[in-house]
């Protein structure tokens, strides 16, 4: 067990080292993109408010990243996996594949952190705003927590349905961009019953943590921590069923392409 | 090179993308999805931390906000969409295994780039530009918005022109180099940035100026963003951006008919290809 776990992190570490160029590219990339849109976006806010305006669409659009990098990265590698024919040498070296997909966590986590630090880095740099600095920094670490979970229960869920089926590469990024939507909104706008189910969907409820840990103050924090952990709870057991099924379904009808000989 | 090559080239980038979009129809409903996407992400965040009126302050321009991420987005697109398909099309081709075919195809391979994407361009940005008509016929009424719509066409039909000859250049250093997908990544963004795409150009450090007045985005930003000014558009404008962008495609154009043969050459040379 130790040993197949030592072989998956050794395997991605030793990727991200052999491709640094392509996850520098990757990172550098990823910086620009999200810099380009937080600058627009900082065009609509008033010069007096830009120091909240800057950190909340700093985090905003970090969580957007750290979901979008965890379901392509993880998510999409599937289909790289199985085109190169590695799911049946490692099904039958008995280690799932879904276990060498998850640990695709290592680049993802990696390239976030780095774009995360250089993002802040550079907006600091222009307009002087320390966009790292909260009033709650736990809070924030929680929300993250939760973010990652649940967008890794999703790739993992995605990676597993895509052993069945094909999913459009395009469909996920215009879903992967709705939810910045779903980041923005503000709990505190909506009365209960509503605010309640605004919590239920995904993502939602952690991000509501991270404003709170952004701005200090305090609204719903005991509802949105239980819904962070009931809907956390729920996307990973479903990504472990979808992962269970679609393994068993693997060794029932094989691998739908064909694998590299 | 005579017109019925010219022709036969045409013809197969046309048929090519009416079969692409024939085949793949999740493709096209994303390219329709795509650019609202990004309008709705920028205009919405935009409106959740900020106003109109204090973007209004910030730009020091009487503009419509939406109008002028409008013109953003199509511009944005069009850029994406020539520095990847004309400048990325080495690497696809190369993945393809068939751009040594391409190569050793009797046209030059830069004239292949451009002539079989020239249809795709216009149609594809035809397309997304028309997509905005009833936002602006919304926003601006009947009139103002067909007129602007059709500024818009003409920004990203005269843009085209400069941007082919500066991905082709591009195109010509890929075939060089190894790490083209790494290069092409963060090519694309940094030209936006530089270009004052959702960023004006006029609020950039000086040294960033610089830089935007040699990239063909940066006019195309320009003249389509004309369309966000309160009231009828001016023709002066008009006409003064069109000719920087004309001189512009004659310079990168001759610039990277000249480069795109040293790049052909040197990577069957070094074996690359």
């Amino acid at each position: 067990m130790l040993s197949k776990f030592k072989a998956v992190v050794w395997l991605h570490f030793l990727r991200f080292w052999r491709y640094r160029l392509s996850f520098i590219g990757l990172m550098l990339s990823e910086v620009l993109w999200i810099l380009l849109f937080i600058l627009a976006i900082l065009l609509f806010a008033p010069k007096e408010y830009l120091d909240i305006a800057c950190r909340n669409a700093f985090w905003v659009v970090i969580c957007w990243s750290i979901i979008q990098m965890n379901s392509m990265i993880v998510g999409s590698w599937m289909n790289f996996f199985i085109s190169l024919g590695m799911i049946e040498e490692h099904l039958i070296r008995g280690i799932s594949p879904f276990r060498v997909i998850l640990g695709r966590i290592i680049p993802s986590s990696i390239v976030s952190l780095l774009s995360t630090l250089l993002i802040a880095i550079v907006l600091n740099s222009i307009f002087e705003v320390n966009v790292l600095s909260a009033r709650s920094p736990l809070l924030i670490l929680v929300g993250l927590v939760f973010i990652v979970v649940k967008s890794l229960s999703y790739g993992l869920s995605i990676a597993s349905l895509s052993i069945r089926t094909g999913i459009p590469h395009h469909f996920l990024e215009i879903l992967n961009f709705m939810v910045i939507g779903i980041l923005t909104i503000s709990v505190e706008s909506l009365r209960p019953p509503l605010s309640y189910l605004l919590l239920l969907v995904p993502y939602t409820a952690p991000s509501q943590l991270i404003k709170m840990g952004i701005s200090g103050r305090e609204y719903m924090f005991t509802e949105s921590l239980t819904m962070s952990v009931v809907v956390a709870t729920v996307m990973v057991l479903m990504a472990l069923y979808l992962v269970n099924h679609a393994k068993s379904w693997l060794l029932r009808n094989g691998v739908r392409a064909i694998g590299r000989m | 090179m005579k017109m019925g090559k010219i022709r036969t080239l045409l013809k197969s980038g046309i048929l090519l993308d009416l079969y692409f979009l024939k085949n793949n129809k999740s493709n096209l409903i994303a390219m329709l999805i795509w650019p609202y996407l990004m309008l709705g992400l920028v205009v919405g965040m935009g409106f959740l931390f900020g106003s109109p009126s204090a973007f209004k302050r910030n730009i020091g321009l009487d503009i419509n906000p939406i109008a002028y991420f409008v013109a953003s987005t199509v511009v944005m697109m069009a850029s994406i969409s020539v520095m990847w398909e004309v400048g990325g099309n080495v690497l696809f081709l190369r993945w393809l295994g068939i751009l040594p075919y391409v190569i050793v195809a009797p046209h030059r391979m830069s004239i292949t780039l451009v002539l079989s994407y020239v249809p795709r361009y216009l149609f594809f940005m035809f397309i997304q530009v028309v997509e905005f008509l009833p936002l602006l016929v919304l926003l601006e009424g009947v009139t103002a918005g067909v007129i602007k719509t059709l500024i818009m066409l003409l920004a990203v039909t005269v843009g085209m022109l400069p941007l082919l000859g500066f991905s082709a250049l591009f195109a010509s250093l890929l075939l060089m180099v190894k790490e083209e997908s790494n290069i092409l990544n963060w090519l694309n963004p940094i030209v936006l940035i530089f270009s004052g795409a959702l960023y004006p150009t006029s609020l950039m450090p000086y040294w960033m100026w610089l830089v935007s007045r040699v990239l063909p985005t940066t006019y195309t930003v320009e003249l389509a963003r004309i369309i966000a000014l309160i009231g009828s558009p001016q023709l002066a404008p008009i006409t003064f951006l069109i000719g920087i962008l004309m001189g512009l495609a004659v310079v990168y154009n001759i610039l990277s008919y000249m480069l795109i043969g040293a790049g052909e050459k040197r990577a069957m040379k070094r074996g690359i290809i």
